[in-house]
């Protein structure tokens, strides 16, 4: 007898679908990677530019997530549990960053963080600089990932079952407990997995970065920079480099998100 | 012990209105109502969950309307358990005890539910009925002043269900907690309950002992949801007096016949297409004008005229002379008991209980011509339209 789900034609229609896609993605990333040799690789990663970009970059998208985090999660939580007044219009503003170009994000940024910008300009007076300076890379990163983490966030605080929290609630625990103890762990691996995303979305930003702080080079304005002053061949080691990087961290969180109690099963 | 004045909370364009409901110490209330009455959204209420626009919660002699659900120490439990999957099942029942180390409190609730073996497995591996044990735990670790049933055992199958009915009384007995249980089970009602009160569109249409409250309900609507499935619109009322000259009414096919001395002092009610019945209880708030003959299934006796034997036993004494005359339409055979619909009139069909064997003994069968009778006692007239306090 045929199983249901053994493999038939419609599974064959999509899988097909599906592996185009996977070669559109892969072709461009192993042809990069094959066009370099590992030799290159290695050798970029003794150049003492190369190293500082990388530690800038992932230093600073570590930093924009870690700033999403305080203040992005509290708000998932009030998209996901509550109503309110103009909450559409909060979802909608949250989102704007994933619709506007990011150079356009970057002169928005400079009215706003540059030297006579409307914060930049005060601040500067105190010390804090944004363009050319990691701040700025950091501003710049928030700004367009920061829709990442808020919408995966509240995701995973809105498949939470608002009920457990009222459990919680009857059995003593305060508002502030019932989210420390139920609701938080529970949507922990969403926000993680937002996180890392948008994390890893910093990392690959370069139109913000590069109007509003071209230096300190962050590893996408270095790439462009070899790109355009040296050509193809200056910038294909440090690009292999970066997908090396990319895959190798990708991998592991989503290893390390894997659910943590697969050996007990439902009966 | 709990009592409500006068609340209403409102849930989106739902509004919850109870006039009055007052709970006992030790008490087993159970609130019967259908999908969208309102029960969850009364237990959530008397939780903290949802604040009243108006009215008060007391608990005893303090005031509980505007306190915070953490603060009023209420055992809530959910249809769907709503064990907190991360955590064992020994911290879900340690969840709200203050010394989380209370080793001795939980192993006294899991022995008392027989989850003594699951404390450190996780809910995902749990069966509904071990789940539904451990929420209970949970719920009674905080030993709280009102156990909040929400519909405890309809997740569960047929067999779960009735041995954990069981287990509930039986926790209610030893523990001696004050339990409002909500449901949509009929049975479920009247087995737990020591009281019985009907929800319908968010109100409080009848309180009392599940029998009395099966047997006289106060309006159509609970009559339904009580199972009365006889429900006859009625014209009027014909007083004792003129008993005589109301004998021999009815339409073509059926007929109904005034019995002996004994039934001649009661007033009848007149259905609609003019069939009379003798009754002895009114719901409070009838009116001639409006209102509805109400009988159980159960006390329909069904005699085969073929056999010329009654067959349901309540009745056989107390009938109305020959009863009605009619044609089963449909018989829908259960478990344990058989569905005999009877068409009397072309717009009066009745609907008769019996035990599946006498259907069998009696060779009953669609299109057989019966008769039916029912004991004065057994016709309850009741408002057309709800009383609304």
């Amino acid at each position: 007898m045929k199983r249901v789900t053994s493999f038939g034609l419609f599974d064959w229609v999509f899988g097909f679908a599906g592996v185009f896609l996977l070669l559109f993605i892969l072709i461009p990333l192993l042809t990069t990677l094959f066009s370099t040799t590992p030799g290159e690789i290695v050798a970029s990663l003794g150049e003492k530019d190369v190293l500082h970009s990388l530690w800038v970059t992932f230093a600073a998208a570590f930093l924009a997530t870690a700033i999403a985090l305080v203040v992005g999660v509290p708000l998932a939580y009030l998209l996901a549990r509550r109503e309110f007044p103009g909450k559409n219009l909060v979802q909608g503003i949250i989102d704007l960053p994933i619709i506007i170009p990011h150079t356009a994000a970057g002169v928005a940024l400079l009215m706003v963080f540059g030297r006579r910008g409307l914060l930049g300009e005060p601040l500067q007076s105190a010390g804090v600089y944004f363009t050319e300076n990691m701040a700025g890379i950091v501003v710049a990163m928030l700004f367009v990932s920061l829709p990442i983490l808020v919408d995966t966030a509240r995701e995973a605080f809105a498949l939470v079952d608002e009920r457990l929290e009222k459990v919680a609630r009857t059995l003593g625990a305060g508002a502030w407990s019932a989210f420390r103890r139920v609701t938080l762990p529970l949507a922990l691996r969403g926000i993680v997995a937002g996180s890392v995303l948008m994390w890893a979305r910093g990392i690959s930003e370069f139109g913000a970065i590069v109007i509003l702080a071209y230096n300190p080079k962050a590893i996408s304005v270095l790439i462009y920079e070899r790109f355009a002053g040296f050509g193809l061949s200056a910038a294909l080691p440090l690009t292999a480099l970066l997908l090396i990087v990319a895959l190798v961290i990708l991998v592991v969180t989503r290893t390390l998100l894997l659910p943590r109690r697969s050996k007990e099963r439902r009966r | 012990m709990i009592r409500l004045e006068n609340v209403l909370v409102r849930a989106g364009a739902f509004s919850l209105h109870i006039n009055e409901l007052a709970l006992d110490e030790g008490e087993f209330l159970v609130v019967l109502g259908p999908t969208g009455s309102g029960k969850t959204v009364l237990l959530e209420t008397i939780a903290g969950l949802r604040t009243p626009v108006q009215g008060r919660v007391w608990f005893g002699e303090r005031e509980v309307t505007g306190e915070l659900p953490e603060a009023r120490r209420v055992g809530f439990v959910y249809q769907d358990y709503l064990l907190f999957p991360h955590l064992t099942v020994y911290r879900n029942i340690s969840f709200g005890l203050r010394r989380k180390d209370d080793r001795k409190r939980v192993r006294q609730l899991a022995e008392l539910l027989g989850i003594e073996g699951l404390l450190h497995r996780y809910p995902d591996g749990l069966s509904g009925g071990e789940r539904q044990r451990v929420a209970l735990a949970r719920a009674l670790a905080i030993e709280p002043l009102v156990m909040l049933l929400d519909e405890p055992l309809s997740a569960l199958d047929r067999a779960t269900r009735g041995e954990l009915r069981g287990e509930i009384l039986t926790l209610h007995q030893e523990l001696g907690t004050t339990v409002l249980h909500v449901t949509h089970d009929l049975d479920e009602g009247m087995a737990l309950g020591d009281r019985l009160a009907v929800l319908v569109d968010g109100e409080l249409r009848q309180v009392g002992p599940p029998t009395h409250v099966v047997r006289r309900p106060n309006d159509i609507e609970v009559a339904a949801l009580v199972g009365a499935t006889n429900i006859l619109p009625a014209e009027g009322m014909v007083p004792a007096e003129s008993m005589g000259a109301a004998s021999r009414q009815g339409g073509p096919g059926a007929d109904s016949v005034g019995g002996g001395a004994s039934v001649t002092a009661l007033p009848r009610v007149r259905l609609v297409g003019g069939l009379e019945l003798h009754a002895t209880s009114f719901a409070p708030g009838w009116n001639e004008g409006s209102c509805a003959a109400v009988i159980r299934p159960e006390d329909v006796a069904v005699e085969s005229e073929a056999e010329g034997e009654a067959v349901s036993g309540r009745c056989t004494d107390g009938c109305e002379g020959e009863g009605f005359r009619g044609r089963i339409t449909d018989i829908r055979i259960h478990s344990s008991l058989a569905v005999v619909e009877t068409e009397v009139q072309a717009s009066l069909t009745l609907t008769a209980h019996l035990l599946r064997p006498e259907v069998e003994r009696l060779g009953l069968e669609r299109g057989a011509r019966v008769r039916l009778k029912v004991a004065p006692d057994c016709v309850h007239v009741c408002p057309h339209e709800p009383v609304r306090p």
